[in-house]
């Protein structure tokens, strides 16, 4: 009954399936989420504007290419415009589909610094702090507390190994966290954009430069150096002044091949989205419109594409959990804060399932020993109505049994004379014959023939009476004129008849 | 209010005192809790096996009832115990004499054997030492055994003697006489005759 009114105040099956869910998603390792699945990927244009995409995750529990969706943040959408109401934060979009994936921060060029620092061969655990006070011994005092993360460089032969060092203010992060904070978002990751750039050029083929436009005046270039150190450089782009926007994309090419734009080899610049006329200059640069490679499910590539949906399209194909680790920019304090409220939640969750555990053995233990009381109390009731009678019958099923194994016993003289009779040839004769309470026989005679005696076990044996017919000695002494031989035999009494089978 | 965590400890101290904490509940929960309750379990479900095992054999003894009412029917009234064990004694020797008066048959020995108090009945026996034909022992034998007397052989011995034909046979006969159920006075006296016995210094 009680059980009954449990499970009708139960909510109902879904809700508890979502519950069960994210009680055994808690127990989960991290690493095996597939991290970028179900994710929001945020950005901040550069007039404050943020971007977002929900990267799309697994499909009925099968692997499916994630899809890539534009949010709206921030600022009333099209559609709220005409009702007058306001956008979904992200996080509410995520809880309107009923996912919860990791909520990613881009941060712009204009956001961070990026160094390149010699690493130190130092434990993976002390990386981070070393290249911290690196990064702030190379930066002027005013410049403030810095968050740091870093990316590690591939080795050049003869060199030592480097990394990408990301700097940013921390004041200046935590005033970004704070305005998300406001609309309820709360990163897992803040990546700077030199980690997307050089996710994205690593994908493309034949392209020494990438250009988006990430708003109506302004751009980021990016290109990946030999050392697969990336360079982002951020772009202005000012209307009627095209040569302005070629003299930076020409520093820009400049800083990843360290040559500039030699006539003779044409530099391939991969444009994400739409590629203004203006923007071709005459030297020996080929645009061409890689927008496809980043395009969401919602619209094709535009005049702007923001980061998020860059990002968004590489990150999810990002393997490496530990560039993730490293290159994340969020405050450490953060990081460590989540990281024991992790533990924390992990270890209540176990105390709890210990708990549990131990009450549900209990109570499996109290129950079946309750069950078995009930058992024994009516089997008492039971025996107690015919133990008496039943006692009784059992004292004379006992009596009778005795009677009739002695009463079977009478019979054995008689019995063991004739089957020796029976079984002993004429010049065999026997002299004592003896029978012990246990059933052995023990036989004492004389032969004519040295030989009979030999004869005795097998012919014994075939009398239903004997078993284990041995001859025990023979031996031949002189008789008056003869010889007389004399033996001696042992075998059992065969009582199976004489027993009575228990009724 | 909202409980706040200890701000000193560290997440490792945290896990590791967590761990010792939840190790240490679960030694005690097991200790004074599961093991008395697994031990209550074991002894009830022993219990159910001894009673279940006991319930079984009553039952099968009850459905044997009629079968061993008749068996007791065509028992002799004298398979009972009534006297005392020297009477029962008495009058077992004296059948024994009787049937020994055989002619070409001797009685060379005989002597009572102790009382063997069987909980359910009694065993009287004695030893007869008999000389003769082999013949006339096997009569003798056969007619001490058959009938409706409890009488059984538990052991003998035949000796060739160095007259022709003639056996030296020793028998050991023994009688039962039954005791009725209950804690009667019957045991009792068995007891304190077994104890008689031994006083009188009777084999």
């Amino acid at each position: 009954m009680e059980i009954r009114k449990l499970t009708r105040s139960l909510p109902n099956r879904a809700a508890l399936g979502a519950w069960i869910r994210r009680l055994t998603g808690a127990f989960r390792p991290l690493k095996n989420r597939g991290e970028f699945h179900d994710a929001i990927v945020i950005s901040q244009a550069p007039d404050g504007r943020l971007d977002g995409v929900h990267v799309g995750g697994c499909n009925n529990g099968k692997e499916s290419p994630p899809a890539v969706r534009d949010l709206r943040i921030g600022g009333p959408s099209p559609d709220a415009q005409a009702d007058g109401s306001a956008a979904e934060s992200p996080v509410a979009t995520m809880a309107g589909c009923g996912k919860k994936g990791p909520v990613v921060l881009v941060l712009p060029k204009s956001h961070y610094l990026v160094k390149k620092l010699p690493a130190a061969a130092v434990a993976q655990d002390e990386m981070h702090g070393m290249l911290e006070l690196a990064a702030e011994a190379a930066l002027p005092p005013q410049f403030g507390p810095v968050e740091i993360s870093y990316r590690r460089l591939k080795a050049q032969s003869g060199q030592a190994a480097c990394c990408e060092v990301y700097i940013s203010r921390r004041e200046a992060l935590e005033d970004c966290l704070r305005g998300l904070e406001t609309l309820g978002v709360r990163p897992d990751y803040i990546l700077p954009s030199a980690v997307v750039w050089q996710c994205a050029l690593s994908g493309c083929v034949d392209t020494d430069l990438l250009v988006v436009r990430t708003s109506r005046d302004a751009a980021e270039a990016a290109g990946l150096c030999d050392d697969s150190a990336c360079s982002v450089r951020r772009l202005m782009l000012t209307e009627g002044d095209p040569a302005g926007f070629h003299r930076q994309l020409i520093e820009c090419i400049r800083s990843v091949n360290g040559k500039g734009v030699n006539p003779s080899a044409a530099v391939n610049v991969g444009c994400v989205g739409e590629i203004p006329a203006c923007w071709v200059p005459k030297e020996a640069v080929v645009f061409r419109n890689v927008g496809h490679q980043f395009s969401s499910d919602d619209d094709g590539a535009g005049p702007t594409v923001p980061l998020s949906r860059m990002a968004g399209c590489v990150l999810r194909e990002i393997a490496s959990q530990g560039l993730l680790q490293t290159a994340n920019l969020l405050p450490r304090r953060l990081t460590l804060g989540a990281k024991a409220r992790g533990v924390r939640r992990r270890l209540c969750l176990s105390a709890a399932a210990l708990l549990v555990a131990l009450l549900g053995f209990d109570a499996a233990l109290r129950i079946a020993t309750a069950r078995y009381r009930g058992v024994n109390e009516d089997l008492f009731q039971r025996i107690s109505r015919i133990k008496t009678e039943g006692e009784t019958v059992g004292w004379q099923m006992a009596q009778l049994e005795s009677i009739q194994a002695l009463r079977a016993s009478g019979g054995d003289l008689l019995g063991v004379i004739g089957a020796l009779a029976a079984g002993t040839p004429k010049e065999v004769s026997y002299s004592d014959v003896e029978l012990t309470e246990d059933g052995a026989i023990r036989l004492r005679g004389q032969a004519d023939s040295v030989s009979l005696p030999f004869l005795l076990p097998e012919s014994l044996q075939k009398q239903a009476q004997f078993r284990r017919v041995a001859l025990q000695s023979v031996g031949q002494k002189q008789q008056g004129a003869g010889a007389a031989t004399d033996f001696r035999l042992d075998c059992i009494l065969d009582r199976k008849d004489r027993k009575v089978a228990r009724p | 209010m909202k409980l706040r965590w200890p701000p000193l400890l560290n997440v490792r101290l945290t896990v590791h005192l967590s761990l010792a904490v939840m190790l240490a509940a679960s030694a005690a929960a097991v200790a004074y809790g599961l093991l008395p309750a697994w031990g209550e379990l074991l002894r009830q479900r022993t219990l159910t096996d001894a009673q279940a095992a006991q319930y079984a054999r009553l039952s099968r003894n009850l459905a044997l009832r009629n079968q061993v009412a008749a068996e007791f029917q065509r028992l002799a009234g004298s398979a009972v115990q009534t006297g005392t064990d020297e009477v029962a004694l008495s009058e077992f020797l004296r059948d024994l004499e009787a049937k020994a008066r055989l002619p070409g048959l001797n009685i060379v020995n005989i002597k009572p054997l102790a009382v063997r108090d069987e909980k359910t009945h009694k065993v009287y026996g004695a030893k007869l030492t008999l000389a003769g034909r082999l013949a006339e022992v096997l009569r003798f034998a056969t007619e001490v055994t058959e009938g409706d007397q409890a009488v059984g052989i538990e052991s003998f011995s035949v000796r060739g003697t160095q007259k022709v034909h003639v056996v030296e046979c020793t028998l050991a006969i023994c009688k039962v006489r039954l005791v009725p159920k209950g804690p009667s006075a019957a045991q009792v006296g068995g007891a304190i005759l077994a104890g008689k016995g031994e006083a009188h210094g009777i084999p």
